[in-house]
């Protein structure tokens, strides 16, 4: 249990977390429940900085699983036509969410911002204006929006449910700026794991206990004042 | 992965099921093809000749274990693994060819065959029907004895004949064995066969191995997936990933393979379930270019079909239904679905289309509990539902409740009449019926636009013939029924007095005009009254249309008896007292779709009344 621990409540008309298996060919299908990695993204557009590490602890689905399909016309990436696709979304979603954040131990250079008061207070402050940044679930097209929440209050559709099984699932992907092993230290890193949900909630594992599958190399990409994409609060005076 | 889970798990559950020739389509196996054969050798364990028979065509339907490459080979040299073609099989076919380029391709074949057999007997995974076979085959005496056999003929130079055996020429002839002193003694209903060539399969997989995205676990991949699976898009794959310049998969991936990798054995299995599915329970909706709905139950027992789910369109009760007699057939048929089923079974509905060829996808996906599922289906039945005429082995009409077909809902609404029937175009057709499934399955209300468009085809009785604009008022009415019931209100079946509803009301009037009218026609006189022609008219301003068909109802008054006269002009007479007391502004305002419900039940109190003077007093149906 940590200590820097929030909650919040993220839901929206239709959301998108396509299953890789469909995404390659183009017809894109929705996983019935959040991945991890979505979740973090919600997490990231709320509040982040290259010091912290979001890990989501546990969803709770409030509505019940109900999927769209629409048609849509997706640009051609190399010419000016349209190709013509069925992407399957799911339908008025709302979750709860917790999550709590941990050190990026991969950056040395930042240890003097580890200040974990300020990033919680910010953290929840953020949470209760709905983000800093614009909130999406799954795909960029599927607005969603963020209040906070206590974790557990409230009726939920599943709470009754004893157990579903979701089978294998996409968790997240461990990029090189995340890694936490030699084995993902420099590598792009798909993650599954097999999902279950219990009356409602589902646990997600730590990304660390994950099947591991190496995609590619990658960079970490690096952030400094001599890099021009960080300023430690210099033009403040504090220069970290 | 929702679906393709769920089909791996009904794989996993019908395996028993799996290699069954007796099917139409079986569930075939993975690693497996089914064949025709033309040839059947039998042997002995030792791989001495025994016999051999022509097979029939109705029975050659063989299950062969074959490769990835020889069940899709076209014009290149891929062998399968144990029952081949002549040319493959027999070592000393070249012998009986005429030309030196025939000869050359036929000692090829025979090589690669005798070398992939040779390496699957030579493994720890053979079987003793393999060793068998092999044991024959490389004494490449096959063809001679056939001819010995008097299966194939040659000339007396020693050539083959330019014959057929079983249909089928001689260099397409599949072979198939029997293996004397085992049980079953054919190589293509042993299961323990089947087995270990999955076996030796598995573990000779070239090709790389990753993790499965299925499964979990490491397994060689796969970046073929199979085609055909619904007959209608038999091109079109579920999944694939050969688009490397648009921006389908790439981004943060280079490769397909970096996207996604799903194992052989897990896409093998997941695709030969759903094929098998379609072609035994696949329903399809549209004429030529078809959306194939598929609604099963993934431990394989019988599930209602979803196109016509009461089934209740062929029964010719031996009385007409009332709603309440109605209620209680639902249940009872559904009740003997329901009963197949566990508590524990759920029930699974998927909608396959292409898009474009080469690409089929998922256009719709629900997975209910079994009693969620009938729960919805009666829920549909009770609650949208009219009386339809229909016609009896006498061809006299009667009138029946009934719920309309998913296909009538669409073909009302949006068809066009061509001759005595309505077709839609199967692009309308697909989408609205999938609005509709979607409305059963997911206890969703009735879109509106589908209400008006019938209430608006409804309201124009002279744009269809008889039959099809009954079909269409019907219709109307028990979606109109079921759009009210969704937002919390009651619509009656039977007529209802007190009703003052103003479009209520005037649709009763409506029916009463045209029934007045009508019952002074003689027996051949088939034109539409008055009230029918003017009745889009009618619709939009009411009250000054009805005095224009006041007017000239007045001769057909005339006409009547006086009896008639009287019951006729009572009904007018109560209707209008209850209009009086409405609001004066709004009378003539166009009338909601009530006013169909109002014209229905009125029509049909008149019509079964044989002569109104006698049953004045009786307002029940």
């Amino acid at each position: 249990m940590h200590e820097n621990i929030v909650e919040f409540e993220v839901r929206g008309d239709f959301a998108l977390f396509s299953d890789p298996i469909t995404r390659i060919g183009g017809e894109k299908f929705t996983y019935q429940i959040p991945t991890y990695e979505a979740l973090k993204g919600v997490l990231q557009s709320v509040y982040w900085k290259p010091t912290i590490i979001w890990h989501i602890d546990a969803v709770r689905v409030i509505n019940k699983i109900q999927t769209e399909t629409k048609g849509i016309r997706p640009i051609k990436y190399s010419s000016n036509s349209n190709d013509l696709s069925y992407y399957t979304y799911l339908k008025d979603c709302c979750y709860q969410v917790r999550a709590h954040f941990e050190w990026n131990e991969n950056r040395p250079e930042l240890e003097s911002d580890r200040n974990e008061n300020k990033h919680h207070n910010v953290a929840k402050r953020m949470i209760e204006r709905g983000g800093r940044r614009d909130i999406f679930l799954g795909t960029r097209e599927c607005q969603g929006y963020v209040a906070p929440c206590r974790f557990g209050e409230g009726e939920g559709a599943y709470d009754d449910t004893p157990q579903i099984d979701f089978g294998v699932m996409y968790h997240g992907i461990t990029y090189a700026d995340e890694a936490y092993s030699p084995e993902t230290a420099g590598k792009m890193t798909v993650r599954l794991w097999h999902a279950i949900m219990s009356n409602g909630v589902i646990e997600f594992a730590r990304p660390v206990t994950c099947i591991h599958r190496p995609v590619r190399e990658m960079n970490t990409k690096e952030f400094g004042s001599e890099k021009g994409n960080f300023s430690g609060l210099a033009e403040f005076g504090e220069v970290l | 992965m929702p679906w393709m889970d769920m089909l791996y798990k009904t794989y996993e559950a019908n395996v028993a099921m799996a290699g069954k020739t007796d099917e139409k389509v079986p569930l075939s196996l993975v690693a497996h093809m089914l064949a025709t054969a033309q040839i059947e050798i039998t042997v002995n364990e030792e791989g001495e000749f025994v016999r051999a028979v022509p097979v029939d065509k109705a029975d050659g339907r063989t299950i062969i274990p074959v490769t990835e490459k020889s069940a899709s080979r076209s014009s290149g040299i891929a062998a399968h693994s144990l029952c081949e073609m002549l040319p493959y099989i027999a070592g000393d076919y070249d012998q009986y060819l005429t030309d030196d380029a025939g000869r050359k391709k036929a000692r090829e074949k025979f090589s690669a065959y005798i070398t992939s057999l040779a390496a699957w007997t030579s493994s720890p995974m053979t079987h003793p029907k393999a060793n068998a076979v092999f044991a024959y085959v490389s004494k490449c005496t096959m063809v001679s004895d056939l001819v010995a056999s008097g299966i194939l003929e040659c000339t007396d130079e020693g050539r083959f004949a330019d014959r057929k055996v079983s249909g089928v020429s001689y260099d397409k002839a599949l072979v198939r064995f029997r293996i004397l002193g085992s049980t079953p003694d054919s190589v293509w209903q042993d299961k323990s066969l089947f087995d270990q060539y999955i076996r030796y399969f598995s573990s000779t997989q070239e090709g790389g191995r990753d993790i499965c995205y299925l499964s979990g676990e490491e397994n060689t991949y796969s970046t073929n997936h199979p085609k055909g699976i619904v007959a209608s898009n038999y091109g079109a794959k579920l999944i694939s990933a050969n688009d490397p310049s648009n921006f389908v998969f790439r981004g943060r991936f280079i490769t397909s393979e970096q996207a996604c990798t799903i194992g052989y054995e897990a896409t093998q299995k997941a695709h030969s379930a759903l094929t098998w599915l379609a072609s035994r329970q696949g329903v399809f909706i549209g004429s030529k270019d078809k959306r194939t709905y598929i609604c099963w139950n993934p431990n394989g027992r019988d599930v209602v079909n979803i196109a016509n789910p009461f089934g209740l369109e062929d029964d010719t009760p031996d009385h007409p239904l009332t709603e309440a007699e109605y209620k209680r057939k639902l249940i009872e048929t559904l009740n003997g679905h329901r009963n197949k089923l566990d508590e524990a079974d759920s029930i699974v509905v998927i909608g396959l289309d292409a898009a474009t060829t080469g690409r089929l996808s998922v256009t719709y996906y629900n997975e209910l509990a079994s009693s969620d599922f009938y729960d919805r289906l009666q829920n549909w039945g009770e609650t949208c539902c009219w009386y339809f005429t229909r016609f009896s082995q006498e061809k006299k009409p009667y009138w029946e409740v009934l719920t309309p077909l998913t296909k009538g809902i669409v073909a009302n609404a949006y068809g066009t009449e061509r001759g005595n029937y309505i077709e839609t175009d199967d692009k309308v057709m697909k989408e609205q019926s999938q609005r509709i499934f979607h409305c059963i399955l997911d206890n969703a209300p009735v879109p509106w636009d589908i209400v008006h468009a019938l209430v608006n085809r409804a309201s124009n009785p002279q744009a269809y013939s008889r039959g099809n604009h009954d079909k269409i008022l019907s219709t109307a009415c028990a979606m109109i029924r079921k759009y009210h019931m969704n937002k919390g209100g009651t619509i009656e079946m039977t007529l209802n007095l007190e009703n003052k509803d103003r479009s209520y009301l005037f649709g009763r009037l409506l029916a009463v005009l045209e029934k007045a009218e009508r019952s002074t026609f003689a027996r051949d006189e088939d034109r539409e009254p008055n009230a029918i022609r003017l009745q889009s008219a009618y619709v939009n301003h009411p009250l000054s249309t009805w005095q224009i068909l006041e007017n000239q109802l007045n001769p057909y008054f005339q006409r009547m008896r006086a009896g008639s006269r009287t019951f006729y002009k009572n009904i007018i007479s109560e209707i209008t007292e209850k209009l009086a007391e409405q609001d004066e502004e709004q009378l003539n305002r166009s009338l909601s779709e009530m006013y169909l419900i109002g014209y229905y039940l009125q029509r049909a109190y008149l019509n079964r009344k044989e002569t109104p003077a006698e049953n004045k007093e009786d307002v029940a149906l």
